[in-house]
């Protein structure tokens, strides 16, 4: 036991001695959320537009108009051709140009239907497919108040007019549709998963490096002791990150906890365990400090950004990688997570996902220090 | 090329290759790429979705089938009651369920608008957004055919005096909003940003840990030469990785090259001199190795983020999106993106490749100033 106590001692010695390094676990998780929360912002407004109108007509203004209304867009360009525009797109200038026939007044008042084009920039997917559907409904609002007006004109025909199915969406969990309401408790299991595994695997990896490891193997200190000793300051670290970056979304953001903080407080710690852990696993994978990082990166960082469900939902994927996501932990905390959030539901609905959670800690812990002790045997 | 260099080069050369697994996970960093490929997408695709019908006329399920034909949803459930999509939204096994009331094909039949509701788990603003577009989409179509039926029943204004606007949305340069090009160009980009700083950082530190910088220092070996022989055969591997993952996104995901490949190598190498530009200073900066590591972290998030990969730059506030003009990878996935997906050509991107060189010819300059004043 006090084996336990003196690598404790001497890593928190080092930890504060190294204030740089105390002062990124702490403030990059920071930056990390206010990045995240202010920039992913998917809802698209201010589209830069150009507009090639060759009918010059009451009505085509109409329809441009519509879509300077919606404020989505921002009117900025009137190329005179079609060619022209294109040069807008390849330049990056404008993300969407409508291009009016020179027919359009006219085949509209003989009955017709006109065909107006849009070109929409699709090098980034997300935005153009948001664009389309205002396109779309920009238009299908125009063409309702059209055909409206038209069977006015002849008398009782509005409701011929009408649509047939409307229909009425109801919200849950996060009604206003706000982005940080998901971004910013997603992060958690992000952040979590991203610096504390880091800064447990440079620990034993620089010691490794620096050769004092093997002081400690010639030294009547129990293996499992120096592995605790080491892990419980980046422990420690992890929950202070975790209750800054708790303490950031709920006054900061803003963001509802429908649920039970102490429920989610228990679902971390055998999350934050398993974090600090892999580390350890790292440390027994690698001889320098750079490899560790990448490896930390590839195992624990990457992983949990793209495979937890909280940029890219996880039904999108193939099946192969469907089944790849339960192997990472970050999975099933980013489910309580949102449980707790946003959904308000308690223990009894996750409870699988915090009974694998905890076995999955178990397993890394008996791994690492099976891997860890057969190096110092 | 003098001989004091050739002899530094193959010291660095031998030394970086030495550290197998280093250079394995350089190479794997691109092939995990291919997997980002394969599975990531921000399009709504197979959502699961639970249907209550309380109607269950023919109207109604043409609704429901016209629902499930669609690729964007999976239909995984059909309730008895209401009650039970509540449970199935509480557990996560939908994010969206459609109610159909008892009343539907009544309403139909009399020529009112029947309405059903649908209930979207909103956590995720942009998939229900997504979700929502869709059935909108779903919805003009039913409606249509059953107004022009309608209208043309009646007789009144005749098949031929409908006036209507179409709008054929063309999408350029990635017609079928593939999300997969998008994404494979982006982590390419992401990973040579990456590699570009931490690797030449750290082989900096890695000689003052070891002490032997100061024997560098004692050598006729200036500055230049010294960071030239540092980077050199970095972004000789970098060329090989990057090549795996041009291939591997060409070949294997259908990435089309519609400009010239000379052009994006003559570029990546630009990024490749404002990547190690800042990963050198770094390292002169920082004083042992964790501390490079973690301060690369701390920079190449932020770096990351300001590019456009992750947001596009019109979607972010107006003070960010001019902090975007800081980082280096904004400048290289708009060539990039440039090159691939649209094919322009240097015309158009001489900007960013003169940004990209300015970048790093300033901080390899400002890195030697800081070598040689270690030196006196």
């Amino acid at each position: 036991m006090s084996g336990v106590v003196s690598i404790l001692k001497k890593e928190f010695r080092e930890i504060w001695r190294d204030p740089y390094t105390l002062g990124i676990a702490i403030f990059l998780p920071l930056v990390l959320l206010l990045l995240f929360a202010y920039a992913l912002n998917l809802d698209v407004k201010d589209i830069p537009m150009g507009v090639v109108d060759l009918d010059r007509s009451p009505e085509s203004r109409l329809y441009i108009q519509v879509f300077v209304n919606t404020g989505s867009f921002d009117l900025k360009y009137y190329p005179a051709t079609p060619d022209e525009a294109k040069r807008l797109l390849d330049r990056g200038k404008a993300q969407v140009v409508v291009l009016i026939p020179p027919n359009f007044s006219r085949t509209l008042a003989g009955g017709g239907t006109a065909v107006v084009q849009t070109l929409v920039d699709g090098t980034f997917p997300t935005s153009a497919r948001v664009v389309q559907g205002y396109v779309d409904a920009i238009n299908d609002a125009f063409t309702a108040r059209l055909l409206a007006e038209h069977f006015a004109s002849l008398g009782p025909g509005e409701s011929l007019v009408a649509p047939a199915v409307m229909a009425v969406p109801q919200i849950r969990y996060n009604p206003a549709l706000k982005s940080a309401n998901f971004i910013v408790p997603g992060l958690i299991g992000v952040i979590l998963m991203s610096f504390p595994p880091l800064l447990s695997a440079l620990a034993i990896v620089r010691e490794k490096e620096r050769g004092s490891i093997q002081q400690i193997f010639v030294s009547p200190l129990r293996p499992w002791a120096f592995i605790v000793g080491k892990l419980i300051p980046y422990m420690i670290i992890a929950f202070g990150e975790l209750v800054l970056i708790l303490l950031t979304a709920r006054y900061w953001f803003r963001v509802p906890m429908a649920g039970s903080v102490w429920l989610f407080l228990l679902a971390s710690v055998p999350y934050v365990i398993g974090t600090v852990s892999i580390g350890l696993l790292v440390s027994t994978l690698t001889r320098s400090q750079l490899a560790a990082m990448l490896l930390a990166l590839v195992l624990t960082f990457m992983p949990s950004f793209l495979f937890s469900g909280f940029m890219f939902p996880i039904f999108t994927m193939p099946t192969l990688l469907q089944i790849y996501s339960y192997f990472f932990p970050a999975r099933y905390f980013t489910e309580i997570t949102y449980g707790v959030f946003l959904k308000g539901v308690g223990l009894e609905v996750w409870l699988t996902q915090l009974a694998i959670l905890a076995l999955y800690t178990v397993a890394l812990v008996t791994l690492a220090s099976l891997r860890f002790k057969k190096k110092v045997g | 090329m003098n001989r004091r260099l050739i002899g530094l080069m193959r010291k660095e050369f031998i030394q970086f290759f030495r550290d197998k697994a280093l250079v394995l996970l350089i190479l794997y960093t691109f092939v995990e790429i291919a997997i980002c490929g394969w599975a990531l997408t921000l399009e709504v695709r197979n959502m699961p979705i639970a249907v209550y019908d309380g109607d269950r006329s023919a109207e109604s399920r043409a609704l429901v089938d016209a629902f499930a034909r669609l690729d964007n949803f999976r239909l995984v459930a059909q309730v008895d009651r209401p009650g039970d999509l509540d449970r199935l939204m509480d557990e996560g096994q939908v994010q969206f369920a459609l109610v159909i009331p008892p009343d539907f094909s009544r309403d139909l039949q009399a020529g009112r608008t029947a309405q059903v509701q649908l209930l979207l788990d909103g956590s995720n603003s942009s998939i229900a957004g997504q979700a929502m577009a869709v059935t909108a989409g779903l919805l003009r179509d039913y409606n249509e055919r059953i107004i022009l039926a309608r209208v043309e029943r009646v007789g009144q204004g005749g098949h031929g005096f409908l006036p209507r606007v179409r709008n054929q949305i063309r999408i350029w340069y990635m017609p079928q909003l593939k999300y997969v090009h998008f994404i494979m160009l982006t982590m390419l980009a992401i990973s040579v940003l990456l590699l570009g700083v931490l690797v030449p950082a750290a082989a900096i530190v890695r000689e003052k840990e070891a002490g032997t910088f100061e024997q560098l220092m004692i050598t006729p070996i200036t500055g230049v030469e010294l960071i030239a022989a540092k980077i050199l055969p970095m972004i000789l591997l970098k060329l090989v990785g990057l090549t795996i993952g041009v291939a591997m996104s060409m070949w294997l995901f259908g990435v089309p090259l519609r400009g010239s490949l000379w052009l994006f190598y003559g570029i990546s190498v630009l990024m490749f001199l404002s990547s190690s530009g800042i990963g050198v200073l770094m390292g002169t900066i920082a004083q042992n190795m964790q501390q490079t590591l973690l301060l690369a972290f701390f920079i190449l998030f932020p770096l990351a983020f300001l590019s456009g990969t992750m947001v596009p730059i019109s979607n972010m506030p107006r003070a960010m999106q001019w902090l975007t003009y800081l980082s280096p990878l904004r400048y290289y996935v708009e060539a990039m993106l440039g090159i691939f997906l649209k094919g322009i050509g240097l015309e158009i991107l001489w900007p960013q490749a003169l940004a990209l060189a300015i970048y790093g010819l300033a901080l390899l300059g400002v890195s030697t100033l800081r070598f040689r004043r270690s030196l006196a």
